[in-house]
């Protein structure tokens, strides 16, 4: 069935509807991921998100359940070019997937002419409907997407990942479970908490160090997160990964910006300013820290994204904070930033021989 | 930052085989680059020509037998301070491995000793590989039982197993799947001296290759992935490749990226690094089956794939500078540190100059190869080997439809080079697409795609072409059929045919220039034009290696003659050129393999000042086009006479006056043949008038601006015309580098409305200031000489008193 992805100032894409026949609006993101749909379609980053995937022959290599970034979580819509109906490992088809998983789709867009565009003309809202008429139109301009996008998906009930090493309290502004995996394989025994979270309930479960988990939606939507971390700073280590760190930032005084070509790769290269070393990670923000702004704030750049010089990690000079906007977790992507984990699980080490008092 | 002291370097050059031609814009882009920075190169070939062109970029080309001797001779006698052995062939790497601790003071670039005999020694190889954790087929060679036995039950079956004879030569390899094979193999009385070498078979299992860049500061870098269409079990290339893997999820790809890296890591590889792996995505096994630390038909595949300047990347890293802080041009800063994000598909499919359908395996058969890009699977395989201009798949569809069902099943179990068409056919006949991929170890993905164009193709033959079913088409994926008119007109349908940018749309690829497109579907056009008047190229199909090499050097010689003239270049051609870096801002590239472009309408009339034919055939139309000027070969004339002497000469006419700046000179003496370019200066006066006065009275009746190819045979003591022809044919690339005048530059300028001077003597119109000769032995072995050089051969060799 012919569908449109249709644009916020009217621009329209034809194509192929599959999936959910439901209409779908929300922010519209170009994902240039080489692989990992299901990763990035689970991946709570995504709420409130139409995906354009600009992949060819996406369902090739299968879906995997098991690459599920979160269980209750998954974008407003997918945008793709060409699909394979089948994959090699026999497993579900990505059509039917998609179907299964209610999400609307469009198919067959020439999503190279809708990358160039959002490229050109930034992240806008869009909407995938049956019908491209004006009215359509002003319907998605008179839509206000929500503010409150972690508030959905942050976890409502406290949870454990059990483990014998050190103790994280992660604070979960749309958590995606790779974090978790990952600090399991290195004996992390974590507790995800909701993000309203307070910091005398954080500093109850006498954790090791906090981590300030990615999330979706715009820093500026959560000024309580920010007077959290200003006291929990004082008190335990902490690492900021994505929104976490652009709130770990703002926290600290320092001025956020909005990419002009947002970051939604899953393979970008970081540098680190120290050593000259270049690892590839995956990118998924819109966001950046102003670069003045780190000059009168107490933080150092640690690592800058090469393509386009922006600041991609910060460390505190004083306290024991280590934030990076990339996701180390991969997932998908290469996973050349496994090493943050390790970073700040040497920092806590440190911190712990040391008399660590303020 | 570069590596400190180095200023000459030797670049070992490819042997003269047809395999080496796909590295000579590697070589072209390599030196350039070094040209630019300034370093002093000599480079070793034993075949000149494929160098594409003169000595411009080389400060000295050393025209020898490639091999460890001739290279240790270079370097006791000129001691450069570097060799690059990354853009020869195979050969190279073999040289490097010999020069083990015989060559102190000069460094080798790029690949060491040790990786490079590890490449040759495969007991080398799987050791390094299993002392680092790396996963590696397991192999053993012994003539004792006993252990034989061991390894097997320690690995299981099935395996391959062939004997090594003392004589170095082997047995093919056979498949063995359990212990009665087994028996029946060690029984064989082929020979009691042999070693019988076995390993566990991966046959069927998915092959895919990944390329990645690494530079001395071990940062690394994943530039691109291809997979086989066909599994392991036919020769890499010759199976239809696909890149990027579509069939890799995330985990299994960062598992080979990771395991490409280690790899290039353990053998300290400096440059580029393509690793193959075998891959079951049953079991989930994986092997390293084969690395390639050097550029290869691979990096070359992959550089048209990605738009990533691989060959220009890998000579900088080779001399230690930083991924991040390279150059394309002097004081041109590129970042390397990328990982190309391809959001189109682009496929290499082999060729073979036979139309016959033939079995292919493990050892390489085809001719040449296509490259095509397109955004589905579907598309790339009906531009490719479905493509009825490129494959005569009309003829193979009517052979195979006449095939029972048996007989069609043996195509598909032992595979032939009709592969893709055998299995439409099967899928036309309702064969199961599991069973398909079962027995031929085809990939589902591809399958289906297959199927998609059996129902396309079905949908075309019951109904006339119209927008309701292109909107089916569309609808099963399949895009880029061809189908321009019906689609141009139409505003609602949700595609149509465009050109569309080979570079992707992505961060990292966003400061790299490059006007390389292609023809496809979509819903608006990438390219746009500048103002300047445009010459439009039509570029011709490759049907041989030798062919790439013209092709190549023709269409290089004339981007750079229409910039030099003001203008600007359009290659248009049914496959890309793969041009060099230097010349891929200044020219538009448009792949076009269903020659839908004309229909488009995108290159405004007025700004096309001319177009120059260089594929095989006019058209009617173009015939009667006084803005198409042809210059593929045209026979004109052709007599059946040979002599012992004999010689090629080009002509360049502007219709009035003509030049002959290079004349080929041919002597059988015995056996053997010598071929001596630019004899110009050796042809006496009389020579010289006998053949002017010819070549004059021929021209009167051709009347035309051109390059004519004329063939003379000296018999009674006269010069008679053999042979003539117009426009370009293999000659061109020698009689271009031979000849001080630039032949096709000169026509260029012909072209545009210059002519040549009246009244020319016979001193100019034999006019040749060279001071190196070409000398040809037997077709096969190139000589450089000086004049006296030549003299001294004429009168010992080819014309002793």
């Amino acid at each position: 069935m012919k569908r449109y992805l249709i644009l916020e100032d009217g621009t329209v894409f034809p194509g192929e509807g599959f999936g959910s026949s439901a209409i779908t609006t929300g922010q519209l993101v170009v994902s240039n991921n080489r692989t990992g749909i299901e990763q990035s379609v689970t991946d709570p980053d995504a709420e409130g998100q139409i995906i354009a995937f600009t992949l060819p022959g996406i369902g090739s290599s299968g879906i995997n359940r098991d690459f599920y970034e979160s269980i209750n979580y998954k974008c407003k819509g997918i945008v793709v070019g060409s699909t394979s109906a089948e994959s090699v490992d026999n497993s579900i088809p990505f059509e039917e997937w998609v179907t299964s998983m209610n999400i609307p789709g469009i198919k067959n867009v020439d999503v190279r002419a809708l990358s160039k565009y959002i490229f050109e003309h930034g992240e806008m809202k869009a909407s995938i409907m049956d019908t491209h008429d004006e009215h359509a139109i002003d319907q998605i301009k008179a839509l206000v997407l929500p503010s409150d996008l972690v508030k959905q998906v942050s976890t409502k009930q406290s949870y454990p990942n059990p483990n014998i090493g050190l103790k994280m309290v992660i604070i979960d502004l749309g958590l995606k479970y790779s974090i978790l995996r990952q600090l399991s394989y290195r004996d992390c025994n974590s507790i995800i908490v909701n993000y309203n979270t307070t910091p005398e309930q954080v500093a109850s479960l006498h954790p090791d160090g906090v981590i300030f988990s990615n999330g979706p939606g715009d820093p500026k939507d959560l000024p309580k997160v920010l007077e959290n971390i200003k006291v929990l700073q004082k008190q335990f280590p902490i690492l900021g990964i994505g929104l976490g760190s652009l709130l770990v930032a703002m926290a600290n005084d320092c001025q956020i910006t909005q990419l002009t070509k947002p970051h939604h790769e899953s393979s970008l290269p970081v540098k680190e300013v120290a050593s000259g070393k270049i690892d590839f990670v995956n990118h998924n923000h819109s966001y950046t820290i102003d670069q003045k702004s780190i000059g009168s704030s107490d933080f150092i750049v640690t690592d800058i994204c090469v393509s386009d010089g922006s600041i991609e990690g910060i460390r505190h000079e004083y306290l024991p904070i280590i934030s990076v906007l990339f996701e180390p977790e991969a997932a998908p992507g290469p996973t050349d930033g496994y090493y943050v984990f390790d970073e700040f699980i040497d920092l806590i080490n440190s911190i712990k021989q040391q008399d660590w008092s303020r | 930052m570069v590596v400190s002291g180095i200023h000459n370097i030797l670049i070992i050059g490819p042997t003269n085989s047809d395999k080496n031609v796909d590295l000579s814009t590697a070589l072209y882009d390599t030196a350039d680059i070094l040209h630019k920075l300034g370093y002093k190169t000599t480079i070793m070939v034993e075949n000149p020509t494929a160098l594409l062109s003169s000595s411009d970029f080389f400060d000295k080309i050393v025209v020898e037998k490639v091999n460890g001797e001739n290279i240790l001779n270079y370097i006791e006698q000129f001691r450069p301070d570097a060799i690059l052995p990354t853009v020869g062939d195979k050969n190279a790497l073999g040289i490097i491995s010999g020069l083990n601790g015989k060559i102190a003071g000069t460094r080798v670039l790029g690949t060491d000793y040790f990786a490079s005999l590890a490449t040759f020694k495969r007991e080398l190889f799987i050791s390094k590989l299993n002392e680092n954790d790396l996963p590696v087929i397991n192999f053993i060679s012994s003539d004792k039982e006993e252990e034989l036995y061991d390894f097997i039950r320690s690995i299981g079956f099935p395996i391959i197993a062939r004997r090594r004879f003392s004589n170095r030569h082997s047995s093919g390899w056979t498949n063995i799947n359990n212990l009665f094979e087994l028996d029946n193999f060690m029984a064989l009385e082929d020979s009691s001296s042999a070693k019988i070498e076995i390993e566990r078979s991966v046959r069927g299992f998915s092959e895919y290759s990944c390329t990645v860049v690494r530079d001395r500061f071990d940062n690394a870098a994943l530039i691109g992935t291809i997979e086989d269409v066909e599994p392991i079990g036919i020769h890499h290339l010759d199976s239809n490749l696909i890149s990027p893997a579509l069939s890799l999820n995330d985990s299994k790809l960062q598992k080979l990226r990771n395991l490409a890296i280690k790899l290039a890591r353990v053998f300290n590889i400096v440059g580029a690094c393509t690793v193959h792996f075998a891959y079951n995505h049953k079991s989930n096994e994986c092997y390293i089956t084969e690395f390639i630390p050097r550029l290869s038909e691979e990096t070359k595949f992959l550089e048209y794939a990605t738009s990533y300047p691989l060959a220009t990347v890998a000579v900088e890293l080779n001399l230690g500078y930083q991924l991040d802080k390279l150059q394309l041009d002097s004081g041109n800063s590129f970042n390397g540190a990328s990982e190309p994000f391809m959001d189109h598909i682009t496929s290499r499919f082999p060729q073979w100059n036979s139309r016959e359908q033939r079995y292919i395996g493990p050892s390489k058969t085809s001719d040449s190869s296509i490259i095509v890009s397109g955004f589905s699977i579907e598309e790339v395989f009906n531009k490719g080997p479905l493509n009825d201009k490129l494959n005569d798949t009309l003829n193979r569809y009517e052979q195979l439809h006449k095939m029972d069902d048996d007989q069609l099943f043996e195509k598909i179990i032992h595979s032939t080079n009709w592969m893709l068409d055998v299995l439409i056919e099967a899928i036309r006949r309702d064969f199961e697409l599991p069973v398909l991929s079962e027995v031929t170890g085809i990939n589902i993905p591809y399958l289906v795609a297959l199927r998609n164009i059996k129902d396309n193709s079905a949908i075309i033959r019951d109904d006339e072409i119209d927008e309701n079913n292109i909107e089916k088409l569309v609808g099963m994926g399949v895009k880029g059929l061809g189908y321009s008119k019906v689609l141009l007109d139409r505003d609602d349908i949700v595609t149509r045919t465009v050109v569309k940018s080979k570079k992707s749309i992505s961060v990292n690829m966003d400061k790299l220039r490059q006007r390389n497109f292609f023809v496809t579907s979509g819903i608006n056009n990438d390219l746009e034009f500048t103002d300047k008047n445009k010459i439009v190229v039509r570029s011709p199909i490759i049907t041989s290696k030798k062919n790439i090499l013209v092709r190549q050097f023709v269409l290089l010689q004339l981007v750079k003659s229409i910039n030099q003239n003001g203008l600007e270049a359009i290659i248009i051609g049914r496959e890309p050129w793969s041009s060099p870096l230097d010349v891929r801002n200044i020219a538009y590239e448009i792949a076009d393999p269903h020659m839908e472009l004309p229909h488009l309408n995108l290159i405004d009339d007025k700004a096309i000042f001319k177009i120059i034919d260089f594929s095989k055939t006019l058209s009617d139309e173009d015939m009667n086009n006084n803005e198409v000027f042809q210059i593929s070969t045209q026979v004109i004339k052709s007599i059946d006479m040979k002599a012992d002497l004999s010689m090629r000469i080009i002509v360049v006419s502007d219709g009035k006056s003509f030049t002959i700046p290079s004349v080929i000179y041919r002597k059988m003496v015995g056996d053997k043949s010598y071929e001596i370019s630019s004899f110009n200066k050796f042809m006496t006066e009389r020579e010289k008038n006998e053949i002017a006065t010819i070549v004059k009275e021929e021209l009167s009746q051709l009347n035309q601006i051109n390059t004519y190819n004329f063939e003379f045979a000296f018999i009674n003591g006269h010069w008679m015309i053999t042979k003539i022809s117009a426009g370009m044919n293999q000659d061109i690339i020698r009689h271009e580098i031979a000849s001080s005048v630039h032949v096709i530059d000169t026509l260029v300028k012909l072209i545009l409305g210059n002519t040549l001077e009246h009244d020319m003597s016979i001193e100019k119109i034999f006019q040749n200031d060279d001071k190196n000769f070409l000398v040809t032995i037997n077709d096969q072995k190139f000589q450089s000489y000086n004049e006296e050089g030549i003299r001294k051969l004429l009168n010992d060799k080819i014309n002793p008193q």
